[in-house]
């Protein structure tokens, strides 16, 4: 019988919380956890952000997220997937995304990790919107990645 | 048959509103729903050749047979993460 390692996925607009993700990937007692944070960035190029707002289709999100993890559990050897982003106002230096992976060894929790930002940011259903310090605003998403 | 139109981020600010019912004939495909949006609708018109459907939460190829109460979503390009 196949193992299929525990997932967690959600959408909040509270602050993302690192300890509960770490806590739920630790209880897999495995001896990797690998966790990537998508961050406000301040800097891009010449522009500079006051803050980033999110937005989402919660419901087919949570689903494609589910999907995603589903899909790497399938191809590395995990244990525990956790996936979390954030809605409404992300400020400078805050994750709108969380991605933890908890492996038997090293290797595929890095190899999942990058699998699972990478194509989230190509399929799930959620929207940024960049608001700069000079006032100006813009959606991001000029073209489909895929 | 009524299918149920939902739009998000810039789309939604152009148009005014997240969602609405729409009204098509029974039998309606995807393509046939787009291009009536499309002609009452000039943010959908301009923005048709990037948008993408989901219906029912999932992501749809092009000219998917629509059924009495499906949830159509038009998407933009999504920037997550």
């Amino acid at each position: 019988m196949k193992f299929t390692a525990p997932i967690h996925v959600g959408i909040q607009d509270e602050p993302l919380s690192l300890d509960h993700l770490w806590h739920f990937l630790a209880q897999a007692q495995g001896g990797g956890i690998a966790i990537f944070g998508g961050t406000t960035r301040r800097i891009t190029g010449d522009r500079v952000t006051r803050e980033l707002s999110y937005e989402a289709h919660h419901s087919m999100a949570l689903k494609e997220m589910r999907r995603l993890a589903d899909e790497a559990s399938s191809r590395w050897d995990t244990l525990r997937i956790g996936i979390l982003h954030r809605t409404g106002v992300v400020p400078v230096s805050d994750a709108s995304v969380l991605i933890g992976v908890a492996t038997r060894h090293r290797g595929p929790a890095f190899e999942a990790a990058r699998f699972l930002i990478d194509e989230l940011k190509v399929s799930v259903p959620i929207w940024k919107k960049e608001h700069f310090e000079d006032g100006s605003v813009e959606w991001q998403g000029d073209a489909w990645l895929r | 048959m009524t299918v149920t139109i939902r739009v998000f981020a810039s789309l939604r600010e152009e148009i005014g509103r997240s969602t609405w019912q729409e009204t098509l004939a029974e039998g309606s495909d995807s393509d046939a729903l787009l291009a009536a949006l499309s002609a009452r609708h000039e943010s959908i018109s301009r923005l048709r050749p990037s948008i993408r459907l989901a219906i029912n939460d999932q992501w749809a190829s092009a000219a998917v047979r629509l059924s009495d109460g499906d949830e159509v979503a038009l998407l933009t390009p999504v920037s997550g993460g």
